[in-house]
């Protein structure tokens, strides 16, 4: 049971290493950096 | 509403003592490296979303936040295999560990909390509010308004990005409305609320302490109780900050592993691949 539990855990890295990955491939990556570059004026409260 | 626990050393020994304080220590010394890592302000690593509550409008910023990225990928209609790979992944290896570490929010509310003055215990049925931020304001809310509808009333924004940037760049000051004063009356709320209560907006508000809450039972780096060394004196529950009586909750989603247990030596900090799920068997009963 117990390596069992550390397989499924394993799994579950190399899962999200591979989600990263491959949204990093997708270039989701410059997305977030672009938004997170401008001012965000709904974070600061400003405008409408 | 009862009143909350001795001071956090009474009661101990002196080797214990010094063992408290010197983790405090530790902890303090990584929480203001926290503070700095996450504003450097010269270092812009701001495709990287940090799994700790850092405004990314900040002026000083050199991470993304990652609810507000999350929120932007709903916005702009992608799945966002990246963000949630990078967030999972912390969580993963450091469950919530980062947020008694690091956090530059959780530091403030902790620093906030040293203010000598009446304590009281935080609730637990509000700790399932982070729930319904998560779900409502940071999911659902965007998904249908195609807006960062959790940044407009998120306090983090307004310590970090809200307060600085009128005062630096004068042309903000004239989109100052009522959505500015909203965010200013609920960071005051906030402030507050952290020097009568434990890290309130971490129990009750944080988003991002919701998403990684799940990973407390099965994180590389977790907090174990050995059964066999316990001897059930409830201590331990005396000083956690969460209020957490941490051998019946193992894994709690709301530890956030500041270690403050930890003085006991039934407490450790398991590092290594989780070989069971925590808190899934309860095999103490609860004393008395």
């Amino acid at each position: 049971m117990k390596v069992l539990y550390r397989l499924i855990w394993l799994f579950f890295v190399v899962v999200m290493i591979f989600l990263t990955a491959f949204g990093v491939k997708r270039g989701e990556w410059k997305k977030v950096k672009l938004n997170a570059e401008i001012i965000c004026t709904s974070c600061i409260g400003l405008g409408k | 509403m009862r009143k909350s626990s001795a001071p956090p050393v009474s009661g101990l020994g002196n080797k214990r003592k010094y063992r408290y304080w010197g983790l405090e220590r530790l902890r303090f010394l990584s929480q203001l490296s926290g503070l700095v890592i996450t504003n450097l302000y010269l270092i812009h690593l701001r495709w990287l979303p940090f799994p700790v509550m850092n405004c990314y409008a900040c002026p000083l910023a050199t991470f993304a936040c990652p609810i507000g990225s999350l929120q932007y990928a709903i916005d702009a209609g992608f799945f966002p295999f990246y963000l949630l790979g990078v967030i999972f992944l912390s969580g993963l290896i450091f469950g919530r560990i980062t947020c008694g570490w690091l956090c530059p929010f959780g530091f403030i509310q902790d620093l906030l909390y040293k203010i000598p003055t009446r304590k009281f215990t935080f609730p637990r049925y509000l700790s399932y509010g982070k729930y319904f931020f998560l779900l409502i304001f940071v999911l659902l809310l965007p998904f249908l308004f195609r807006q960062p509808i959790f940044c407009k009333i998120c306090p983090v924004g307004t310590l970090e990005g809200g307060i600085p940037w009128p005062i630096i760049e004068p042309q903000f000051r004239s989109l100052i409305g009522w959505n500015y004063f909203l965010k200013i009356a609920i960071l005051v709320g906030i402030v507050v609320l952290s020097i009568l209560f434990s890290r309130p907006f971490c129990k009750a508000m944080c988003p991002l302490g919701a998403l990684l809450s799940f990973f407390n039972r099965f994180s590389f780096l977790r907090v174990e109780v050995k059964k066999e060394a316990c001897r059930r004196c409830a201590l331990c529950a005396k000083r956690c900050p969460q209020g957490i009586v941490i051998y019946e909750e193992e894994g709690h989603p709301d530890c956030i592993g500041c270690l403050k247990c930890k003085v006991f030596d039934a407490v450790e900090m398991k590092v290594g691949v989780p070989d069971k799920l925590l808190g899934l068997k309860k095999e103490v009963e609860r004393d008395g």
